[in-house]
């Protein structure tokens, strides 16, 4: 076993564990601390698969400026901690098996999809920032201007919802 | 790489996106009125179709090879073009009535119309994503518009809610096709597809239909649509039933007919069956038309999935032509809806979209209450009218490809339900009005007005002329 | 090997390992004796009132929803911004329309409104006692 498994079944467990804690948890702050520790572990998933770029992304968006706005809705919403036990009703126990077996399913499908497949030289460089920038404003130049309408539209949306009241 | 050639082929989207932002830009600084706004998006839409019109035989792949814009293509842009068209009409009215005559519900309205078009003619799967996006992302605000309504919020919030979930499943099936094949480029994939019946590629082909379905609203993914459909504004509810179908069919079907998955035919009958099942016997109980209108979707769904699941050049053709007149009928239907509404005094709840109001309305409004029968027995595919044809050429594909048995309960279905579709024209003609607004007449503006007669004059004249709509398209015939 | 993120993984180990054993050794040598006074929350001698929960004024969402959305163009910026010299011309005019693009939403925010922040109004307190005006 060398070092990058070791670091990836420390960091796979634990993205694994914060996510169901995440799930589990009564209290919505809490869970949304287990939600950043999710999120950073999958950005180290991230850097062991070669793909530096989107591991500083996964940090700087989402472990930054969306857990603030998680935090805020959490706070707008001035929840109460739900002191009720939980129960084990007929829907939750379906929902779990449904999900370990769609969760098997991809697994499966996945593992026997890439097993004993080694990433190229190709693939090792696609992940730095300059590779990222030459495909980005080459091949897709369409996108990138999509996503600005994307964004764009993102944009106007939340300003409609979120104003108190139009003039 | 974006070279100017390939500009000239893309005009319509340039447009539509141009006229996004610059009508965004109008709308803020034309502070009160909707109604700069309002004509500027108008002429853009319809200068987009006739663009679109003019060059509809064009037949290219183009930037890096991201759109393809092909017959086809051109054929359900249109469709989603003037099913945008028909909205703008009707939208004025109907917001100004409500008060909620935003100029900014029109911008978003061509973002919409922009990710339906990038959606239709996309050839990459990240191009689908984008365009997809941007359409929902435009449809859950669209459905929260009315923000004084509970009702509106709610739907809001579970079409939000939902519809990321089903994002995630089709990014999901993205990546796994993209792990399977190595491109994410659908002509690619299509190329090499024969090749890599993998496992890992089925279940992400699986999980991309999935995202699609849930926006067509095939049965298991299909809880939303009335929920939805009733909380949203009314001529919203009609785009979405509509140009957000012609958007997501028009996306999938190339991929699924290239595919070919013949041995997949019976899971898709099954779906179909149930889908037309499911909307057309629920719709049997209903007392609301916004929600009976919602049902009827899910099972036009149904004969749409019936089209993809014969799997021939002869669907492709019987769709095109289903949701053309689809986009007539349903949109017609919803708009006359959406004249007759109302809000209760609070403004937190809809008022005239119950059966009861409709009682005696061919008194009250005759032009009104016969559009709203001529669209609903074209819904319910009596002969004179468009839906008639679509429903034809669809059956029709079907039996030719050895669908006999899937034919024959689709037409059973489409007897049941005309039963639900006469309830509510027995309503209109054969009750008397009751309440105080009894004996008035139902106030129509002109816009509005306009919009229903080009819906009625589209049904009538696509049922009465199917072959028009075949003689534009020539090339949909092989 | 060690890549150049191995170094960083070590060192981030380290600085954790670092803190965790100032905590646990602190935990574990430090002596303890509970009281009520000590356990209570500290603020200037007074008691505590109220919940730590506190509502959030609403604006700060909408700011922090913008603050998003431009989060996520930076995305786009920074490969930009790296191959910037070799791509020459075309990334450039293409980087114009994207910022273009996004910055037709700060207008559209900025001229709703959504950014302006009301100011608290201090109240001026008046006088309407006819004496003191008349001595003016």
């Amino acid at each position: 076993m060398n070092i990058e498994t070791i670091i990836f079944l420390v960091f796979g467990i634990t993205a694994v564990v914060s996510a169901v804690l995440m799930v589990t948890r009564k209290n919505p702050i809490i869970s949304a601390i287990f939600l950043i520790l999710n999120f950073f572990t999958v950005a180290v998933i991230y850097l062991l698969l070669k793909a530096q770029f989107i591991a500083i992304i996964q940090v700087l968006v989402y472990m930054g400026a969306i857990m603030v706005l998680f935090l805020f809705v959490i706070m707008l919403l001035n929840l109460k901690e739900n002191k009720k036990p939980s129960e084990y009703s007929f829907k939750k126990i379906t929902a779990i098996l449904i999900s370990i077996l769609l969760a098997l399913l991809l697994g499966t499908s996945v593992y026997f999809g890439f097993q004993g497949k080694q990433m190229n030289e190709v693939a090792e460089k696609i992940g730095t920032a300059e590779s990222l920038g030459r495909t980005l404003f080459t091949t897709y130049s369409f996108h990138v201007l999509a996503a600005g309408m994307l964004l764009l539209a993102a944009i106007v949306g939340a300003v409609m919802l979120a104003k108190k009241k139009f003039e | 790489m974006i070279n100017f050639n390939d500009l000239k082929e893309i005009i319509p989207l340039i447009i539509i996106a141009a006229s996004a932002l610059i009508s965004l830009l109008i709308a803020v600084y034309s502070k009160k009125s909707g109604m700069p706004v309002y004509v500027f998006s108008l002429l853009a839409v319809l200068a987009a179709l006739i663009f679109t019109g003019l060059n509809v035989t064009k037949d290219v792949i183009i930037i890096s090879e991201m759109l393809r814009i092909n017959p086809y293509s051109n054929a359900f842009c249109m469709i989603a073009l003037l099913s945008v068209f028909i909205t703008f009409m009707a939208s004025k009215d109907y917001l100004e009535k409500l008060g909620i005559n935003f100029g900014e519900y029109y911008s978003i309205l061509l973002f919409a119309l922009f990710g339906m078009m990038t959606m239709i003619y996309a050839n990459d799967m990240l191009t689908v994503f984008i365009g997809l996006e941007t359409m929902s992302i435009c449809f859950y605000v669209l459905t929260g518009l009315l923000r004084k309504r509970m009702k509106s919020n709610e739907s809001a919030m579970k079409y939000f809610l939902l519809g990321a979930f089903m994002t995630g499943f089709l990014l999901y099936g993205m990546s796994l096709i993209y792990g399977a094949t190595g491109y994410t480029n659908i002509t690619k994939i299509l190329a090499t597809y024969t090749a890599i019946r993998t496992p890992m590629f089925l279940i992400g082909l699986a999980l991309f239909m999935i995202g699609f379905f849930f926006k067509i609203g095939i049965f298991p993914f299909q809880m939303w649509i009335p929920d939805v459909y009733e909380g949203a504004p009314t001529v919203v509810s009609g785009m979405m039933s509509t140009a957000g179908k012609v958007a997501a069919v028009g996306t999938l079907i190339p991929v699924l007919i290239t595919l070919n998955l013949v041995e997949y035919k019976m899971l898709f009958s099954i779906l179909a069956t149930l889908t037309m099942l499911y909307g057309n016997i629920v719709a049997l109980s209903q007392s609301n038309l916004k929600r009976l209108l919602a049902y009827s979707s899910i099972a036009s769904a149904g004969y749409i999935m019936v089209g993809i699941t014969s799997m021939s050049d002869l669907s492709i053709k019987g769709i095109a032509f289903y949701l053309l007149a689809y986009v007539f009928m349903q949109l017609g239907a919803f708009i006359v809806v959406s004249v007759f509404e109302n809000s209760t005094p609070d403004g937190k709840d809809f008022r005239n979209v119950t059966f009861d109001e409709y009682k005696g309305l061919a008194k009250r409004s005759p032009v009104l209450a016969i559009a709203l029968t001529v669209f609903l027995l074209s819904l319910a595919g009596i002969p004179p009218f468009a839906g008639f044809w679509g429903k034809y050429y669809i059956f029709y594909a079907a039996i030719k490809s050895d669908l006999i048995w899937l034919s024959v309960i689709a037409i059973l279905l489409s007897v049941i339900s005309v039963y639900y579709y006469l309830k509510v024209i027995v309503y209109m003609w054969f009750k008397e009005p009751e309440g105080e607004t009894s004996g008035e007449a139902v106030p129509v503006k002109a816009l509005s007005y306009a919009a229903i007669m080009v819906s009625l004059a589209g049904t009538l004249l696509f049922g009465l002329y199917p072959d028009l709509f075949f003689t534009f398209f020539k090339f949909l015939i092989k | 090997m060690l890549s150049d993120f191995g170094q960083v993984l070590i060192f981030m180990i380290i600085s954790i390992g670092f803190v965790a054993i100032a905590v646990i050794s602190g935990k574990i040598v430090g002596p303890r004796f509970a009281s009520k006074g000590k356990d209570s929350t500290y603020e200037c001698g007074e008691d505590t009132v109220g919940d730590t929960w506190v509502r959030f004024n609403f604006r700060y969402y909408v700011v922090a929803l913008i603050f998003i959305i431009f989060d996520v163009e930076i995305v786009f910026l920074f490969p930009w911004a790296v191959v910037f010299k070799e791509m020459g011309l075309l990334a450039f005019i293409e980087m114009t329309i994207f910022l273009f693009i996004l910055i037709v939403g700060f207008i559209y925010a900025y001229a709703k409104g959504d950014l302006y922040w009301d100011k608290p109004q201090p109240i001026v307190p008046k006088l309407d006692r006819q004496i003191f005006k008349s001595e003016i």
